[in-house]
C-alpha cells in the first residue's frame, strides 16, 4: 500500500473532478478552482519540478503566501517524494536562519519576496543546488514558477505519477513556534499526516460537502486531503490577531463556509466585530480553536454569532502530537469554566480515539524507559505524555530534546509534551499550564494557568502571568497583570489582587505584583503568553536576595 | 472546595436604615442589576457575572436576610421593602439607567423599581420568574405558608434552601455549588427571610403584598417596547410554562427561548445555551 500523503488529492479529482476544491483571491480578484484542475496543476508542477531536478528525499523549503500555488506545490513535492520544510515567517529572520540552516536544504522554492531574502542571507541557504522562484517575480529571477503558465502550457493535464512511499517515510519538517525555548524541527512521516486526516474526518466529522476557511495554513491542505473545499482568508497567517475581521467575515458569508480552524486572538476579534455591526454566521457549522487556552466568555461570545446547531470545538494538541483531546465550548460552558475560574486548570477534554494519554511525576531529566509504575492517579497533577498515530517520533538533528521528549516502551514510545496536568474522575484532561514554566518556591510548585485564572477573574484585569524569579526551589512568585481598564488606582489594584492571593491556599505566597502595558504573546497563534520574556521584564524590576528574605516592590 | 472559591467577588456593604445589605458592583460600562429570587442569593448569578463583567458594570445585591446581607430577626420582610432597598441602593451608588436580570421572586422586585422608574430600564431579561398575580401555587410551597409547620419546614429542617437543591435542578449539582447556596442560611435564625418570602406571596386581596403587585402588573404594559429577553427552564415546578406563556403573552416583542431539560435554577442547568443568548442581547440592546 502507498502511503503517499499525496495520493488524496488525485483520488478526490477523480470522484469528484468538478467540485470545487479552493477559492483563493488573486491578481485579478477572486477565483475558484475544482479539484480537477488542481490535480493538474500539481501534476504541471511536479513535472516542471521534476525537469529542475528535485527528486525523491530532497529537503524542500517552501516559502509560499497561503494560496493555490501553496496548496499545489506541497502535493507535488509530497507526489516527487520531496520532504518540505515549513516553518512561520513569523518567528523573526535570525530564528528562522537558524531553523533553516538546521535542516541544510537542497531545494529552495519561495516568491519573489523570499527569494530576494535568500540572496540578502545567503549563508544557511548554502546547501541549494536547485532555486525555484513562485509567481510574479518582476523580471528578478529567471524561469518563475506560475498557474497562469500552467494553465496555458500544452503539458497541462499529463499526470505525474505519485511516489510510492512507506508509512514511516519522512514528509514534511515542521518548526514549533519556539514559544518555549528555540524553535525545533519536527519530522512529519507520511503516515503521522494520515493518522490525522484520519482523526479529523471521523472525530469532527469533515468531508467532502465541507467548505473550509483555514486561518492556519496547514488545516488548507488537510481540507483537501479531506476532500473539502478551502477558501483561503485574505489575512497574514503570521498575524492572527491583526486580522482585518470584515475581510474574514465577507468571505464566510460569500461563500458559506461551514468550518474554520484558527486561534483564539482570531475569533477575539472576528466575534466582536460581528456583534458590533450585527453579523451573523449561518452557514458556520464548526469552528476548531486551538493554539491557547480559550477563556469560557470568548466561547460565548463566539457562540452568539453562529446558528444554534453550530459547535465550537478546541482541540488540544503541539505540533509535535496534534490533535490529542478535543471538549466542545458547550461543554465548557455548562461545566469545566467555573472550575477553570477557580484554579482547577483548563479542561481540554477526553483523549481522542487512536490516542493514549498518562500523567507522569515532574521531571526536567530524560526518561530512558517507560515503566507501567510511572502514571500518577486521577487529580495527581504531572507531566501529560502521549502515545498513538499522529504523534511524532522524533526532532530533526535535536539529540538532546530527543532524549527529552521521548520515552522507549517497546516498539512504542511516549511523547513527552512539556505541559503539566491532571485527569478527573471521568477521564478528562485538564491542563495546569508549560512544565518549564513552573514556579518553584521553598515551599512547592505553582502551575501558571491555575493561578492565574484566578487573577483574571478580576473586572479590571485583562490577562495575568505568573513567573518565578531567583533559582529554583527557592523562586518568589510574582504576578504580572496586562490590563483591561487602564484607569484603576494602582494601590487599590494591587490591594485587591493581593486580596485574591491571600484568599487562596495556592496562591498565599504571591505577595509582588506588577503592571506590563502589553504581553509579549507567541508568534504562531497571538495567544500564548510569553512569560519568559515577562519574568527577564520583572527581574529588572524586583531584586530578589539569594535567602528567603524578600524585598516589598 | 470552600464556596468563596466559587464566588470570587469582593462583596460590598451598604447600611439602610441600621441593617447591612451585601452586594456585588464589578466592572465597568453600562450598569446591569441582577436580582435573585428565594432561596438563593447573589451566589445564583456567579457565572453570569464572570461572563459580564468585563464590559459592563455589574450590580447584584442580596436581598435583606438574603445571602451575606444583615438578617435582621424583627423586620419587615415585604416585597415593598426589598424594592425601597433596591431604589435605594442604586440611587447611594449614582445609578440613572440600568438594565434588569431577574429570576423568581427577582421578577417581582425588579418589576418593581421598574415601574416606579420606567424611563431609566433599558432593557429586561427574564429567567423563571413572575411580576403579575396567580392563584397557581404548588402544595409543596403551601405548605411552607401553614403557621408552625411551615417554620419548622423552612427554619427547622432548612427544607426550603435544601430542598431547592434537588428540586430546582435537573442535573445534579456539584457539593461545592450545593454548598455555596447552603452557606449563608446555617441557622433558625439565618432562615427567617426565605419563610417570610413564602408567607409574602400573595395570594389574596387580603395579603399583605397583594396591592403592591396588582400595581406592579398593571404597570408591565409600559415595557412592552423595552428589549426583553425571556429564558425559561421547563421543568419548574412552580414557575411552570403557564408563566412562561404570560410574559410571551404580555411581551409579545420579546426574544424567547425555551429549555424544555432545564429546572427552575436555569442559570445552572442551561448555563452553555444561555451564555451567547445573553451575551448577544447586551451586546445588541446596550452595547459596552
Amino acid at each position: 500500500m502507498n502511503h503517499n500523503i499525496a495520493q488524496t488529492l488525485p483520488d478526490t479529482a477523480r470522484i469528484y473532478p468538478e467540485r470545487t476544491g479552493l477559492i483563493s483571491k488573486t491578481a485579478r480578484g477572486y477565483r475558484s478552482w475544482t479539484f480537477k484542475e488542481m490535480d493538474n496543476i500539481t501534476d504541471w508542477f511536479a513535472h516542471r519540478l521534476s525537469e529542475r531536478g528535485v527528486k525523491r528525499g530532497d529537503r524542500v523549503m517552501l516559502m509560499v503566501k497561503p494560496s493555490l500555488e501553496f496548496i499545489t506545490l506541497t502535493f507535488a513535492l509530497f507526489k516527487l517524494g520531496a520532504v518540505i520544510i515549513l516553518i512561520d515567517p513569523g518567528m523573526g529572520y535570525r530564528n528562522l536562519l537558524r531553523c533553516i540552516g538546521q535542516v541544510e536544504p537542497g531545494v529552495f522554492i519561495g516568491i519573489a519576496r523570499a527569494c530576494l531574502f535568500k540572496l540578502i542571507f545567503p549563508g544557511p541557504f548554502k546547501t541549494v543546488r536547485i532555486s525555484v522562484c513562485v509567481g510574479p517575480c518582476f523580471g528578478l529571477f529567471s524561469n518563475s514558477l506560475a498557474v497562469e503558465k500552467a494553465e496555458k502550457s500544452s503539458s497541462y493535464g499529463t499526470s505525474f505519477p505519485t511516489a510510492e512511499m512507506h508509512a514511516d517515510d519522512l514528509a514534511a519538517i515542521l518548526f514549533t513556534t519556539g514559544s518555549t525555548g528555540p524553535p525545533k524541527g519536527v519530522r512529519y512521516e507520511h503516515s503521522i499526516f494520515q493518522a490525522q486526516l484520519k482523526l479529523i474526518r471521523d472525530y469532527y466529522l469533515i468531508g467532502p460537502d465541507d467548505i473550509d476557511q483555514p486561518a492556519f495554513p496547514l488545516f488548507a491542505l488537510f481540507s483537501t486531503g479531506l476532500g473539502a473545499c478551502s477558501v483561503i482568508p485574505e489575512m497574514n497567517p503570521a498575524k492572527p490577531a491583526q486580522v482585518d475581521p470584515a475581510r474574514f467575515v465577507k468571505t464566510i458569508n460569500a461563500y458559506r463556509v461551514t468550518y474554520s480552524f484558527g486561534s483564539p486572538a482570531i475569533w477575539n476579534v472576528v466575534s466582536s466585530y460581528c456583534l458590533e455591526h450585527k453579523i451573523e454566521l449561518p452557514s458556520v457549522k464548526k469552528i476548531l480553536m486551538a493554539g491557547a487556552p480559550v477563556p469560557g466568555e470568548l466561547l460565548a461570545r463566539t457562540m452568539s454569532i453562529l446558528p444554534d446547531d453550530a459547535e465550537i470545538h478546541t482541540p488540544y494538541g503541539a505540533t509535535e502530537s496534534l490533535p490529542i483531546a478535543s471538549i466542545t465550548a458547550r461543554e465548557v460552558l455548562a461545566d469545566t469554566w467555573e472550575k477553570t475560574r477557580t484554579g482547577k486548570g483548563v479542561c481540554v477534554g477526553k483523549p481522542l480515539p487512536s490516542i493514549t494519554v498518562k500523567i507522569i511525576k515532574i521531571s526536567d531529566e530524560p526518561l530512558e524507559n517507560w515503566d507501567e509504575t510511572l502514571p500518577l492517579p486521577d487529580y495527581e497533577t504531572g507531566e501529560i505524555v502521549v502515545k498513538g498515530p499522529v504523534v511524532t517520533r522524533g526532532y530533526e538533528n535535536n539529540d538532546r530534546e530527543n532524549q527529552l521528549a521521548k520515552i522507549a516502551d517497546g516498539e512504542e514510545f511516549w511523547h513527552r509534551m512539556g505541559d503539566l496536568g491532571y485527569f478527573d474522575e471521568n477521564g478528562r484532561l485538564w491542563f495546569c499550564g508549560r512544565k518549564g514554566q513552573r514556579v518553584i518556591t521553598g515551599s512547592g510548585t505553582m502551575y501558571t494557568i491555575c493561578c492565574e485564572a484566578l487573577f483574571n477573574e478580576h473586572p479590571a484585569v485583562f490577562r495575568s502571568a505568573l513567573v518565578g524569579l531567583g533559582p529554583p526551589g527557592k523562586q518568589v512568585p510574582v504576578i504580572i497583570v496586562e490590563l483591561r481598564d487602564k484607569t484603576v488606582k494602582m494601590e487599590t489594584l494591587v490591594a485587591e489582587l493581593q486580596h485574591i492571593a491571600q484568599q487562596n491556599e495556592f496562591t498565599r505566597q504571591i505577595k509582588h505584583f506588577f503592571v506590563h502595558p502589553n504581553f509579549p504573546v507567541d508568534i504562531r497563534h497571538n495567544a500564548k503568553i510569553f512569560r519568559e520574556k515577562l519574568g527577564t521584564w520583572a527581574a529588572g524590576k524586583l531584586s530578589v536576595p539569594d535567602g528567603n528574605e524578600q524585598e516589598q516592590p | 472546595m470552600p464556596a468563596d472559591i466559587l464566588y470570587p467577588f469582593a462583596a460590598k456593604k451598604i447600611s439602610l436604615h441600621g441593617h447591612n445589605l451585601s452586594f456585588l458592583d464589578q466592572g465597568r460600562g453600562k450598569v446591569i442589576v441582577m436580582l435573585h429570587g428565594n432561596p438563593t442569593w447573589s451566589f445564583y448569578y456567579r457565572n453570569l457575572v464572570s461572563l459580564l463583567q468585563d464590559n459592563y458594570r455589574v450590580i447584584v445585591p442580596d436581598h435583606m436576610g438574603c445571602g451575606f446581607s444583615d438578617k435582621p430577626q424583627d423586620y419587615s420582610y415585604t416585597l415593598k421593602t426589598h424594592i425601597d432597598n433596591l431604589q435605594t441602593l442604586l440611587a447611594e451608588l449614582g445609578i440613572e439607567k440600568f438594565s434588569l436580570v431577574v429570576h423568581d421572586w427577582g421578577g417581582a422586585i425588579g418589576m418593581g423599581l421598574a415601574v416606579r422608574c420606567p424611563e431609566r430600564v433599558e432593557s429586561i431579561v427574564v429567567l423563571n420568574t413572575a411580576a403579575f398575580r396567580s392563584q397557581r401555587i404548588p402544595l409543596r410551597i403551601s405548605i411552607c405558608r401553614v403557621p408552625i409547620l411551615g417554620d419548622l419546614i423552612v427554619r427547622g429542617f432548612n427544607g426550603f434552601a435544601r430542598g431547592a437543591l434537588t428540586m430546582a435542578v435537573t442535573h445534579e449539582m456539584a457539593p461545592a455549588v450545593a454548598r455555596g447556596y447552603l452557606q449563608p442560611y446555617d441557622s433558625w435564625a439565618h432562615r427567617l427571610a426565605l419563610l417570610r418570602f413564602v408567607q409574602d406571596i400573595p395570594l389574596t386581596p387580603k395579603d399583605e403584598s397583594w396591592q403592591d403587585l396588582l400595581e406592579i402588573e398593571n404597570g408591565l404594559a409600559q415595557f412592552q417596547t423595552t428589549p426583553m429577553l425571556i429564558l425559561w427552564g421547563g421543568r419548574d415546578f412552580c414557575f411552570t410554562s403557564y408563566f412562561y406563556e404570560e410574559w410571551r403573552q404580555r411581551f409579545p416583542g420579546a426574544e424567547s427561548h425555551f429549555f424544555p431539560d432545564a429546572g427552575h435554577y436555569v442559570l445552572e442547568d442551561a448555563f452553555a445555551a444561555i451564555a451567547p443568548l445573553i451575551t448577544a442581547f447586551f451586546h445588541k440592546h446596550i452595547r459596552p
